[in-house]
């Protein structure tokens, strides 16, 4: 299996501007994905994990989201400097996206087959005859298990899960290198979720398509993703492979709180122990470490000083405690 | 989507009902009676009773109402008090003008107003945005007669360009289209605005724009449609208004339509006249209405399987 780097995110950073303020979305966020790999972007609320898949695809809102600094390398093309006219050639065909909520991302006025349709039409570089355009979009139904006469329906009159599998198929349709799946089951009841999350690791593995599957359930990443990058306030503050994230030896005391707000089944405890606070806002984020007024583990340099980058093999954590003894880089 | 045009046919008749019989109460309440209106000053007061009797006019209240039900249903709406004529047929003369004007005037909404809000939503607060949205807010300030009169100073007086009254040819209808189609214009347009600015933030235009389409395709293939469902129903009540204001604008550029009838057929106390055009024009608006609400099945999948 080819495993070249396929996307390359170095110093990323993304200014959200308003008539009032400015947030600062992302803080020189860095990220690399090979191809067929899965990525799973951890973070809550507002952390910038949107922001990330947006700017992949420089879908950021218009006239409001900038890309301050940094780049995003796609297989070989600077997507920072790339025009309108390249990205349109790009999107929906290299890289493809699956949004949060499924009840609202399809176009309620036009049948689903159509919806599918229009990405492969866009994208028609092998030149497909109309018939052979209907062809794919029966294949993709039943690929993600819709029956192929529905085609003619509309949104409306499909559930939750099917609506979520008609999204995941036209993501699909142009066989895209990279899919990038924003909170793919947050809007699924539990059941749904499984078999949607079953049916796009069987996807990816038939298509070797490389998944950036944003998230804040911890179990979903554990489940499918090789790789793990913890997001906080627009920084990535850990990342690994899945192994060096869940084995638990070291982590940053962020992510030790997201495994503390997971209830364990074999031990029995009474309270889940959640992370106290809010989220820093982004338009006024503290100095020295974004974490430290949360932080349980926080130290007078940690108010001060942005720490740095600490790494073990592919694990790499950007802490204080652990830059202080530990190896450190950059 | 036959059963349902069947459906609505049946549930005009209350609504028919129900207008008939609050105007023919109402007109029952006003004085006057149609032996001295139709035997005029000189008859003695035995023979207008012997007229008043001979058309029934002291029958029962619900005896005359049913009557004229009966009648109505059949086509006939009775006979005009004033010159003796069948009322469907001066309603069939005057309908032409009414039914052009309101026509055009609709059509000249739509050509005007739907593009004009695109753009103004496309460039929001642009130059073409300002003014646009300015230009409707004066002329939904403005009531339709007073437009009218404006136009007729302007276009006829000053520059006497157009005709100021009649309904003879085309360039008669330039005008009272234009005042009549004002206000509408100006609702339709804004509303058109603000609708697609809140469907081009919808997910479902992120989608398509993920999909690699172009902006204009993602405002045609996209955005109209949806931005059409709420501004077929604002239309369709302005429809109605625009019915209401053919009376006056048929008025003021002196036009032979079912307006002016109304309105004479009013001064001169003609009753049954004045139940007829109602009636008509109640009709007209219930049949625009059904045909908006068929046209949303068109527009709005949603709407057709349910």
């Amino acid at each position: 299996m080819d495993n070249h780097m396929l996307l390359e995110l170095k110093d990323l950073e993304v200014v959200y501007q308003t008539d009032f303020e400015n947030v600062y979305a992302l803080n020189k966020v860095t990220l690399s994905l090979n191809a067929g790999e899965t990525l799973g972007l951890v973070g809550e609320t507002g952390a910038g994990k949107t922001t990330t898949a947006l700017s992949i695809l420089k879908l950021l809102p218009k006239n409001i989201g900038k890309i301050t600094g940094g780049s995003i390398m796609f297989d070989g093309v600077d997507i920072v400097k790339a025009t309108e006219g390249e990205m349109r050639k790009i999107r929906g065909n290299k890289i493809s996206m699956i949004f949060q909520d499924p009840m609202t991302s399809l176009n309620p006025v036009i049948p689903v087959g159509e919806q599918i349709a229009e990405s492969l039409e866009l994208h028609n570089t092998q030149g497909r005859t109309a018939a052979e355009i209907e062809q794919r979009v029966d294949q993709m139904l039943e690929l993600v298990g819709i029956s192929p006469n529905r085609k003619t329906d509309f949104p409306h009159q499909f559930s939750g899960g099917m609506k979520q599998r008609v999204v995941i198929a036209i993501a699909l349709a142009c066989d895209p290198a990279l899919l990038i799946a924003d909170e793919p089951t947050t809007a699924l009841d539990v059941t749904i979720q499984a078999q949607v999350l079953a049916m796009m690791g069987e996807l990816k593995e038939k298509l070797n398509t490389s998944l950036i599957l944003i998230t804040h359930d911890l179990g979903i990443v554990a489940q499918i993703c090789d790789k793990v990058a913890v997001m906080y306030a627009g920084e990535i503050i850990e990342s690994g492979t899945m192994e060096d994230v869940f084995s638990r030896i070291e982590n940053h005391p962020y992510t030790v709180g997201l495994f503390g707000s997971i209830p364990n089944l074999e031990v029995s405890t009474l309270r889940l122990a959640p992370i106290n606070g809010l989220m820093p806002d982004p338009t006024d984020l503290p100095k020295g470490c974004k974490f430290h007024p949360r932080c349980p583990k926080c130290m007078d340099i940690c108010k001060t000083e942005s720490p740095r980058v600490y790494e073990t093999g592919t694990h790499q954590i950007m802490c204080h405690l652990f830059t202080q003894e530990g190896n450190v880089i950059q | 989507m036959i059963k349902y045009i069947i459906k609505r046919l049946i549930m005009m008749i209350p609504v028919m009902l129900g207008i008939t019989l609050l105007v023919f109460t109402i007109m029952s309440l006003s004085p006057g009676d149609p032996g001295t209106l139709i035997l005029g000053p000189m008859a003695t007061q035995e023979e207008i009773d012997a007229k008043n009797q001979e058309l029934g006019f002291y029958d029962p209240f619900f005896v005359k109402y049913f009557d004229f039900v009966i009648n109505a249903v059949q086509g006939d709406l009775g006979t005009s008090w004033y010159n003796n004529q069948p009322v469907t047929r001066e309603i069939m003369n005057r309908f032409p003008v009414t039914f052009k004007l309101t026509i055009y005037s609709i059509l000249l909404t739509v050509i005007v107003s739907i593009p004009l809000g695109t753009i103004a939503a496309l460039k929001q607060y642009s130059i073409i945005d300002n003014v646009s949205m300015l230009l409707a807010l004066f002329l939904a300030s403005m009531p339709v007669f007073w437009l009218g009169l404006m136009l007729i100073i302007i276009f006829a007086l000053n520059l006497d360009i157009l005709p100021a009254t009649g309904n003879e040819n085309w360039k008669n209808f330039i005008l009272p289209t234009i005042a009549l189609a004002g206000s509408v214009i100006a609702v339709i347009s804004r509303m058109t605005r603000v609708t697609m600015i809140e469907v081009l933030h919808m997910d479902y235009i992120r989608t398509a724009r993920a999909k690699g389409a172009t902006e204009g395709r993602v405002v045609r293939k996209h955005a109209i449609q949806n931005t059409l469902i709420p501004v077929v129903t604002v239309l369709g009540v302005n429809l109605g208004i625009m019915l209401g204001g053919t009376v006056l604008i048929e008025q003021v550029f002196g036009m032979a339509g079912i307006g002016t009838l109304m309105i004479n057929a009013i001064r001169t106390k003609d009753i049954p006249l004045v139940m007829g055009s109602v009636t008509f024009l109640a009709l007209c608006f219930s049949i625009i209405n059904l045909l908006v609400d068929i046209s949303y099945g068109f527009i709005d999948p949603r709407i057709k399987t349910e």
